[in-house]
């Protein structure tokens, strides 16, 4: 795929829960390798929007389609398949597992072992390093063998980008990676997006209240107020935007 | 050594029949109660086609045909119920079950039965019957200690704690419950042929409420998802209740004092336990 094409494209799409419209034609064009930020007031329909794209919420009506294929009548599973990778606003690990099996979650479905993988000593050692590995880069390599719910909330981040970073696919939806985050560790999660951007090569639609890290981190940021587009531009264009500044501080500086 | 060779094939039964619930109910958070329905179903599907002249090894093929069958209702069931529906569904399928083998005489019996059910010549001795429900126990408790080690056994741990999460990794929520169905009726089937080889009769108290308790006290009592769990506790709970043999009770009584010792052992478990088994709100 071309860096100038749309990787994701969506068309006037809408979402109903009962009567009340969440989403109201929304149109969005993501070529790949970019960092879209998304941003607005609680219930504007940010996280409903990455639902949408993910197949957890149905549409009431428009389009979607991912490098090029219409994925409208997807479940949320084949849309992974396709390779849209997602985390969640309320920390999408298993808890009840421990880290490392967190991790292996990812890595088993992208390198594609056969499924008797774990009884074989050279695919053991090999998922050892990668689990290894992947835990370095977000320092949790000492909690390995620990249930991932005994993680802080910074903590239980960092492992959700290290598994999506094993993710075999293009687009990674990132629902609020700073909630609940100590600020100490916000720097090392936005190094982490940065490299799943760069050195991993994934397109990221990323949901944040915290626009200082969020306008660190994006080439260009939709700003949604009560389920529509209101505005789309550089973070140094939304930054000018007045009713963006009422949203945020409460009032706006001429 | 009649009495221990009883005990080793009571055992194996249950261990056979609770690695399905053990699978469903702890490991996924699936409250599949039909259990005691695919053992019941199979073992006099197993007895009527060797009662009609047909093979060993066809009774068996159409005995776990017929419940592969029946678990495809249970599995639409679950596709298309939420969970507590579902759950009260499979609870009902075990009395609507016992109400087909009571009045359905001219097949089932009726409430008299099936007598003289015979045994393959090779497990024609109880030692020998023992030994093998042992060795079928064993792999079946293997079977599910490789499914726990592998990608599905993780999938459907993950399932537990969140199906949202789990399909976002490319995996079927729907295929893996509806999986884990079909191989817990798998096990309740065996577990049915091989307790009617040892008890040679068959009536509509083989199974029902009193096996489904039995076996979810099991499942219970084990409460990790792990085999040597699931092992320990079956032998408790098989064991337990031969205490009230020395009570010198008549058998019927000791029959309900087994049940409520059961029924108190799981109203403490799932008083202490009960966050980590029941289902959980979980929101994405």
């Amino acid at each position: 795929m071309n860096k100038n094409e749309n990787l994701i494209s969506l068309e006037n799409i809408n979402v109903k829960f009962g009567k009340q419209m969440i989403l109201r034609d929304v149109s969005l064009n993501v070529k790949e390798g970019e960092i879209i930020g998304l941003i607005g007031p609680n219930g504007c329909g940010k996280t409903t929007l990455l639902n949408a794209i993910s197949g957890f919420v149905p549409l009431e009506s428009g389009t979607i389609s991912f490098a090029g294929r219409d994925i409208m009548n997807l479940p949320p599973y084949q849309r992974a398949i396709l390779g849209i990778g997602r985390s969640f606003q309320h920390a999408g690990i298993f808890k009840e597992l421990s880290v490392a099996d967190n991790i292996i979650m990812g890595a088993e479905r992208a390198e594609k072992y056969p499924w008797w993988w774990m009884f074989v000593p050279r695919y053991r050692q090999k998922m050892e390093r990668i689990i290894d590995n992947a835990l370095t880069e977000v320092g949790l390599l000492a909690h390995k063998q620990s249930l991932a719910g005994i993680l802080s909330g910074g903590q239980i981040r960092l492992l959700e980008l290290a598994r999506l970073k094993l993710f075999n696919g293009k687009l990674l939806l990132i629902d609020e990676p700073t909630a609940g985050v100590a600020p100490a560790l916000r720097e090392q999660l936005a190094q982490v997006i940065k490299n799943l951007n760069q050195q991993h090569g994934f397109t990221i639609i990323i949901v944040e209240h915290d626009l200082k890290f969020l306008f660190n981190l994006v080439n260009r940021v939709v700003v949604l107020v009560d389920g529509q587009k209101h505005i789309e531009g550089s973070p140094e264009e939304i930054q000018k935007d007045k009713r963006l500044q009422e949203i945020y501080f409460g009032t706006s500086s001429h | 050594m009649g009495y221990l060779f009883t005990q080793l094939a009571r055992y194996s039964e249950a261990a056979i029949m609770s690695a399905g619930a053990h699978l469903a109910v702890v490991v996924t958070n699936i409250f599949f109660l039909g259990i005691p329905v695919m053992s019941t179903l199979a073992a006099y599907a197993l007895v009527i086609a060797q009662n009609q002249g047909i093979s060993l090894i066809w009774s068996i093929s159409i005995a776990l045909g017929l419940v592969l069958e029946a678990s495809l209702v249970f599995v639409l069931a679950y596709l298309k119920l939420s969970a507590d529906s579902f759950t009260v569904f499979t609870l009902a399928s075990v009395l609507a079950f016992d109400a087909v083998l009571k009045s359905w005489d001219s097949v089932t019996g009726g409430v008299l039965g099936i007598a003289g059910v015979t045994r393959p010549e090779f497990i024609a001795t109880l030692a020998r019957l023992a030994w093998f429900q042992f060795g079928l126990s064993l792999f079946v408790l293997l079977v599910e200690y490789i499914i726990l080690k592998t990608w599905f056994g993780r999938a459907l741990l993950a399932m537990k704690e969140n199906k949202y999460i789990v399909e976002s990794f490319g995996l079927s929520a729907s295929r893996l419950g509806a999986a884990v169905i079909i191989i817990s009726s798998f096990f309740a089937a065996l577990a049915g042929i091989v307790t009617v080889w040892r008890i040679q009769f068959l009536d509509p108290s083989f199974g029902g409420l009193v096996l489904l308790i039995q076996v979810m006290t099991i499942a219970v009592v084990a409460a990790k998802p792990k085999v040597r769990w699931l092992a320990a506790s079956t032998l408790i709970i098989v064991l337990l209740p031969e205490i009230l043999r020395l009570l010198s009770l008549p058998p019927t009584i000791i029959g309900h004092l087994r049940n409520l010792l059961y029924a108190l052992i799981l109203l403490v478990i799932i008083r202490n336990i009960s966050s980590n088994l029941l289902p959980q709100k979980r929101f994405i």
